[in-house]
């Protein structure tokens, strides 16, 4: 359980001072650039839903997650996380969290990862049956074993984020945040860590809040979207309602039976071609989904396979941004 | 010529940048001056006859030789073995060789035009100082002065290559920081800039005629106090030269060497 | 209470895993340890070719000065060996790491410093035990049971007060990012007390290195102590375990808003 009550983040920015001594006047003198990262922002994220937290760059993301875990502390405003507040109560509240930033890695670099998690296994008070369970499993669906007596500093990027994705879990926390975790990583480890994350998700009830620039992590992971520009929300709703608003185009796959049908359906626009294939979109905001397939399936020709594909996720978020200015 | 002036371009720039650290770094030769004048003083203060100099003398040896290490050791990371194999473990060396010019004489332009440009921001300032304020000396002559300018570049080319043949060596057995910290203080001890090399014991001042040390920080040092006469200090530049091409085709020779391995090897 | 045996616990497992770490590198120990001795035998070879020919400094003699020399190599060892970490907190700022240990349950400060064990310290270490024993022996003086006793509070106060005027210093990263120039300043101040006995530098030298960057509490005055030199109070130098209960205090102050200025502006 995550509230955020109109909180903001104002950074202060050490001006550079002009003329004759300047470099000496800094010593005693200091004039600051006031820079808002995150402007009055509120929000509620309930347990085990899995959030999508994106937005342009320099929009507030890494900010707001900065203070969700406790590392900055909001200029104004309240948030909870789990009942506590992260800052002021930065040991209790880390004992509820779970935190991987991408690029970065939390673990120590020149021991074998499992000596790293033996720590963790200290410093978080892990009981015994807990960690031994929680190792075998993680383990076990991030495909580790492979590796989990090797050095980090020898691991390959997709290996080292599935390595600190198993350690920010080991101590069973209710909150997970995930900086764009799968920055760089190679599509098949992307997969399976976005299916550990489900899974983690739907067996646990992990809260997650993951930022990403990842459309497929959109599409295929979150089930709510938060989006930030330059320090405000702009959209605040499930990836459903997401959909309704501002897909558009969805697209549909016809296989007929035969080889070059001479079709011509008005209302659709076909964008493919093929021996024995058609492929048509369709604006869902003019046209649902029901009729689009009734004027396909009103052809004379024979229908041996229609698929109609959600919007592309990508496009949705574009057609957001448009329409919110950004 | 142009290739070297837009080194010193190169360096001009940053130095605007990083203001405050260099008059931080003048002060840091201050102090060490200080520290250097003070101990002589109360050496001197003992029994001036051991000295082996005149008291002013002495000092302005000691001091000068403080504000030249601002130079010529600036910041541990500036020192050429340092860079060099910085660069190797980087994989960054590539770039270096790639450019249409012999890697030693990259290396020296580098090096070389980051040390004319400390000389003044640095050194000038840290003289000017130490002369009005601590008791140092002026050359007795311009042309005592001429020949120190002298000296210097030379002393600089000595200094540079033996840094460069320690880079070499670092490529080869891929870490010598060890090793560099023994240099270091090797030439320390034995260029006379910790202690005058005259006031060594005997035995131990006749290796270091032999050795190419003091043709960093004594020969210098020495012509800038006055101590050569105009036959000696020929001598003295004469045998600086002699290290200083000695030292430098050394390197060039053994960098064939050690590109021919780091490129059979790969690095 | 239950938190500080926690702190110390998860401080003990940091140092094994360390140390674990360490394991790999143990061919390095015996070069490291070399070249230790190699920089600072520049120092003492100075040191002791200056005591050959004067015989004393100000009135400290040949062993005096290794005593001096050796205090202050086994209080800096202290540091050097567990809590070499705090000259890497720019850096680690800069670089966005230091993030890391505000998100676990585990006091910041000991995740910090313990990350790391450097063995090479123990060559300080070994080489400061050397040089008291000698400096003992070359001075010929006496030691009772109280001596003994004083000897290492000196040097875990010294090396107290050492590690805290590098913190207070290294904290400045979470306010001026690049203090890097003015902390050299203060070493070189440092690196003059650690030859010489702070006399010879003047009143005012004296000043500084006792009331504002007391210094001087790490070799001067144990060594005035345990030699009876005349140069100072003995009330003055049994001052050391306050300096450093004082200095532990401010140290702790500043880190505690270092990290509060960290939080705030998001560093």
């Amino acid at each position: 359980m995550i509230t955020v009550q109109k909180v903001t983040k104002i950074y202060k920015i050490p001006k550079r001072l002009d003329g004759k001594s300047a470099a000496l006047r800094s010593l005693w003198q200091r004039a600051y650039d006031e820079k808002i990262a995150v402007n009055d922002i509120s929000f509620d994220i309930g347990s085990g839903e899995i959030v999508g937290y994106i937005g342009p760059n320099g929009a507030g993301k890494s900010t707001t997650i900065k203070m969700l875990s406790g590392i900055l502390t909001p200029t104004a405003g309240d948030i909870l996380v789990d009942g506590l507040a992260p800052h002021q109560q930065r040991r209790e509240h880390a004992k509820n969290i779970g935190v991987v930033f991408g690029q970065k890695t939390s673990l120590w670099w020149d021991v074998p990862v499992v000596d790293s998690f033996r720590l963790l296994k200290e410093m978080y008070e892990i009981p015994d049956e807990t960690y031994q369970e929680n190792l075998r499993v993680y383990m076990d669906m991030l495909e580790m074993g492979g590796f989990l007596n090797q050095p980090v500093r020898q691991l390959s990027l997709g290996q080292r984020v599935k390595a600190d994705l198993a350690a920010a879990l080991l101590h069973n926390p209710q909150t997970v945040f995930l900086d764009e975790p799968t920055i760089g990583v190679d599509a098949v480890a992307k997969e399976r860590l976005r299916q550990f994350i489900r899974d983690i998700n739907q067996i646990r009830g992990v809260t997650v809040l993951l930022t990403t620039h990842d459309m497929v992590d959109m599409e295929k992971l979150v089930n709510r979207v938060l989006v930030i520009d330059a320090g405000r929300i702009a959209y605040d709703g499930t990836i459903h309602r997401l959909r309704e608003q501002y897909g558009r185009n969805r697209r549909l796959d016809v296989v007929f039976a035969e080889h070059s049908p001479h079709i011509d359906v008005p209302g659709l626009v076909q964008v493919a071609a093929a021996p024995y294939r058609r492929s048509y979109t369709f604006n869902q905001q003019e046209m649902s989904a029901e009729k689009a397939l009734g004027l396909i399936m009103n052809q004379p020709f024979t229908i041996r396979d229609i698929t109609i594909q959600e919007a592309d996720i990508e496009e949705i978020i574009r057609n957001l941004y448009t329409a919110k200015g950004m | 010529m142009k290739c070297y002036r837009a080194f010193v371009r190169q360096q001009l720039n940053s130095l605007t940048l990083y203001r405050f650290e260099f008059v931080m770094k003048v002060l840091y030769g201050c102090i060490a001056m200080y520290g250097v004048r003070c101990l002589w003083y109360a050496l001197h203060a003992q029994n001036p006859a051991l000295l082996g100099r005149s008291l002013p003398d002495m000092i302005t040896y000691a001091m000068m030789a403080m504000a030249m290490d601002l130079v010529f050791y600036p910041s541990g990371d500036n020192a050429v073995y340092d860079c060099m194999n910085a660069q190797v473990k980087s994989g960054s060396i590539d770039t270096d060789l790639l450019r249409p010019m012999g890697f030693q004489r990259q290396m020296l332009y580098r090096n070389a035009s980051r040390m004319m440009v400390l000389s003044w921001v640095l050194v000038l300032p840290a003289w000017l100082l130490a002369v009005l304020f601590m008791g140092m000396q002026l050359p007795s002559s311009l042309v005592h002065l001429a020949a120190f300018f002298v000296s210097v570049g030379l002393a600089y080319f000595v200094l540079f290559s033996l840094s460069f043949l320690l880079g070499l060596l670092g490529m080869i057995t891929m870490d010598i920081r060890h090793i560099s910290w023994a240099y270091r203080g090797l030439v320390d001890l034995l260029s006379g800039k910790l202690v005058p090399l005259w006031l060594f014991p005997p035995m131990l001042m006749q290796c270091t005629n032999l050795l190419p040390f003091r043709c960093i920080y004594d020969i210098p040092l020495n012509i800038y106090t006055g101590a050569f006469d105009a036959a000696e200090i020929f001598r003295q530049l004469g045998f600086q030269c002699m290290w200083a091409l000695a030292l430098m085709s050394a390197g060039h020779l053994l960098w064939r060497k050690v590109h021919l391995r780091l490129t059979v090897q790969g690095g | 209470m239950q938190k500080s045996f926690f702190s110390a616990r998860i401080y003990g497992h940091l140092i094994k895993m360390s140390l674990r770490s360490m394991m790999q590198y143990r061919a390095d120990f015996w070069t490291s340890l070399a070249g230790v001795l190699a920089l600072n035998g520049a120092n003492i070879a100075q040191m002791s070719i200056v005591s050959w020919r004067f015989g004393t400094v100000g009135n400290w003699t040949a062993g005096d000065l290794m005593m001096l020399y050796g205090l202050y190599m086994v209080s800096v060892s202290l540091y050097s060996i567990f809590f070499g970490r705090i000259a890497l907190l720019e850096s680690e700022i800069i670089h966005g790491t230091f993030d890391k240990y505000l998100v676990r349950p585990v006091n910041v400060f000991v995740q910090f410093v313990g990350g790391e064990i450097r063995y090479v310290g123990l060559s300080d270490t070994l080489l400061g035990i050397g040089l008291i024993v000698l400096g003992k022996a070359f001075t010929g003086i006496a030691w009772g049971p109280l001596d003994y006793l004083m000897l290492p509070v000196f040097v875990a106060c010294g090396g107290c007060i050492i590690v805290c005027i590098r913190l207070m210093l290294a904290c400045a990263a979470f306010w001026v990012v690049k203090a890097r120039a003015l902390q050299s300043m203060i070493m070189q101040v440092m690196l003059l007390t650690q030859k010489y006995p702070v006399f010879i530098f003047g009143d005012v030298f004296k000043a500084f290195v006792t009331g504002v960057i007391p210094i001087a509490f790490m070799n001067y005055y144990p060594a005035i102590y345990l030699l009876r030199k005349g140069d100072a109070p003995i009330w003055l130098c049994l001052l050391s375990p306050a300096v450093a209960l004082l200095f532990v205090a401010l140290a702790t102050q500043a880190w505690k808003r270092g990290i509060a200025r960290y939080s705030s502006a998001g560093g």
